[in-house]
């Protein structure tokens, strides 16, 4: 079979609105500070102008065709290249799209290629029969992702429109957002212009925040401390409420279900992304509850896998999910794991550390901090919540092996659950104080294979004898296999 | 039961050395330090940072070249390679050979000085080292360890 194309010619303007995108904000800048306006702006277009024409050549010049199993790439202005990559050593093809390529029968193709040192990604901007020619041509042995979604082979779990309102109420990430951006403009403040200050520190919004530092060193009336409340306030329920739209938007119509040796996840509004996770690449799942998902009864689950995914092989493969819907959503989506709620706990005498290291240690650093600083004296009235999250901290601990399968749980804040296929563990390293030594008690650091870094799980102060027991499963279960 | 080989002995002078550099290291941040506070003037607390630099340059001269030379252990045991490594916190390390991706001696000048190599170990996900053996006993240790993996591989 031959299929001879390039990406589409669009994809050249495309680039050019990442570059307009990227450097915006740089533009901007230079606009406010510099009075040469039109020259700056002549420049920027010229520029702008230039690297659109070189990537029209390089759109010319780069040429992919299907032939003999082989996926192969011709590319190259001056220096001129042909890249082969095998069927078989392509690990995946991700799909996504958004509503203008939608109107235009596009898809963006990402696909996935295992090299010699690191992954490869080839990304190709094509009509969406394409896309899917490539996909079948590659693995033919399985139907297009698209149509076995219609078909709904497997059970297919898709994302309700109250749980994705629940999961954008009840995440407070997007308020660190907004916490950041007023640090941020409190640090450059000298650097912008008066008139925009004047404007921002006038507006009801920020009316109150000008008090903060005042207020803190015993100058503030009644009149602006309930300012700056409402102040706080507003800007809190801002970043709330950008939460609750970006985390709509991101998540809406997730769905995912399994096929054959892949699970399947197509998630976005109006970008829609398309990802496949071979089940061999994957490494572990891990879910996670923070404090206020884990009161609503809701978590998170995710894969780490080698090969394919954003963020260092991180892969979200269900963001909002009932917590009595786990055993379920792991029977149909990736039966090789079991669901366990059974853990080797720390024992009592562990507590001691889990205390020291969650509230003397941090009550000392705020000390410390509170010298230089007035307002780290507020971060005291912490100390309820440091006591309660320690002994929630020993309480949910724990490790557990099960034939092929190690669970690992832990909390920081939010409680992590890990469940580890064993090919996936590398090494393990008990570490002891002289006083855990005492104890016999240890912290347990196990290494992962992952895509780029080392990655190390802790579990701390269980005892010596669950380790020794640890090892033992983990040889025993190799010496079975051979 | 522990593994039973050590470090070679030089590594004792090594890590004194090591720490005396350390020390000096330290010395320059605390007089650049102390010079722009005394300049501009910042809080006399600033000098208390001091402190802690001077307390683990000691450290790191004085007690840790001893302790950790006295803790290191390794040992290549069946289809495992055991380490115990660690000044006062000390780690217990157990590597399946049957995870171990590739393994390598280097050799910085100051080992070169004292005639000692490093050895690394590396699996999918970790990195482990064996700092100071002789330079002849790590090449050999690099080819067990080979041999082994190929055999189990086979």
């Amino acid at each position: 079979m031959k299929l001879l194309n390039r990406s589409h010619f669009i994809s050249i303007f495309l680039n050019t609105l990442v570059v307009v995108k990227s450097t915006f904000m740089i533009l901007v800048l230079l606009l406010l500070f510099q009075e040469e306006d039109s020259l700056i702006l002549c420049i920027y277009f010229s520029l702008l102008f230039t690297f659109t024409v070189l990537h029209f050549f390089a759109w010319r010049k780069r040429i992919f065709r299907l032939e003999d199993d082989v996926f192969k790439m011709n590319k190259g202005i001056f220096l001129k290249e042909e890249i082969n990559y095998p069927f078989s050593k392509i690990q995946g093809i991700n799909f996504s799209s958004n509503v203008f390529l939608d109107f235009l029968k596009l898809e963006y193709v990402s696909i996935e290629v295992y090299g010699s040192q690191e992954a490869e990604r080839v990304v190709l901007l094509v009509k969406k029969e394409i896309a899917k020619e490539i996909y079948e041509n590659v693995f033919p042995s399985s139907e297009f992702k698209k149509s076995n979604i219609k078909k709904n082979t497997t059970k297919l779990f898709k994302i309700q429109i109250k749980d994705l309102l629940l999961m954008g109420v009840t995440s407070f990430g997007s308020l660190f957002t907004v916490y950041f951006a007023f640090t941020t403009y409190q640090q450059y403040e000298a650097f912008i212009p008066d008139s925009i200050q004047n404007n921002i520190s006038n507006s009801f919004l920020f009316s109150g925040v000008k008090y903060f530092e005042e207020g803190l060193n015993g100058g503030m009336d009644l009149h602006n401390i309930l300012l700056f409340g409402s102040s706080i306030l507003l800007l809190f329920a801002l970043g709330w409420l950008i939460g609750i739209v970006s985390n709509a938007l991101k998540y809406a119509k997730f769905t995912v279900e399994r096929e054959k040796e892949q699970i399947q996840i197509s998630y976005g509004l109006f970008t829609t992304k398309t990802l496949g996770i071979p089940i061999k690449n994957i490494q572990y799942l891990t879910v996670q509850e923070t404090l206020l998902h884990q009161l609503f009864g809701f978590c998170k689950l995710e894969v780490q896998s080698v090969g394919v995914g954003t963020q260092q092989g991180t892969s979200i493969i269900y963001p909002f999910l009932k917590k009595k819907d786990i055993k379920l959503f792991i029977e149909e989506i990736i039966p090789e794991i079991k669901e366990n709620n059974t853990f080797v706990k720390p024992p009592k005498r562990a507590l001691f550390f889990y205390l020291v290291r969650g509230i003397v240690l941090p009550l000392i650093i705020i000390y410390i901090f509170s010298m230089f600083y007035k307002w780290v004296n507020l971060l005291f009235i912490l100390t309820p919540f440091l006591i309660v999250l320690s002994y929630w901290r020993h309480k949910d601990s724990g490790v557990y092996m099960n034939e092929k399968l190690l669970y690992l749980r832990k909390r920081t804040v939010r409680r992590e659950t890990s469940i580890f296929f064993i090919r996936s563990l590398q090494s393990f390293n008990l570490i002891q104080s002289p006083i855990q030594e005492k104890l016999k008690l240890g912290n347990y650091e196990i290494a992962t294979a992952t895509e780029n870094e080392t990655l190390y799980f802790k579990v701390k102060d269980l005892e010596i004898s669950t380790y020794e027991e640890l090892l033992a499963w983990y040889y025993d279960s190799f010496n079975l296999e051979q | 039961m522990n593994p039973k080989n050590r470090l070679a002995e030089k590594s004792l002078d090594l890590y004194k050395l090591k720490g005396i550099y350390n020390m000096l290291f330290y010395i320059i941040i605390i007089l650049v330090g102390s010079y722009f506070v005394y300049k501009f003037g910042g809080s006399s607390y600033y000098y208390l940072l001091g402190i802690p630099l001077i307390v683990h340059g000691i450290y790191k001269m004085v007690i840790f070249p001893i302790k950790f030379t006295e803790t290191f252990r390794y040992e290549v045991v069946e289809n495992k390679i055991n380490l115990i490594s660690g000044a006062i916190i000390i780690s217990k390390i157990n590597i399946p050979l049957f995870r171990v991706q590739h393994i390598q001696t280097s050799q910085g000048p100051l080992l070169k000085k004292f005639g000692l190599a490093q050895l690394t170990i590396h699996t999918a996900g970790s990195v482990y080292h064996i700092p100071s053996l002789k330079e002849n006993i790590a090449e050999e240790l690099r080819e067990e360890i080979v041999s082994l993996t190929k055999e189990i591989d086979e």
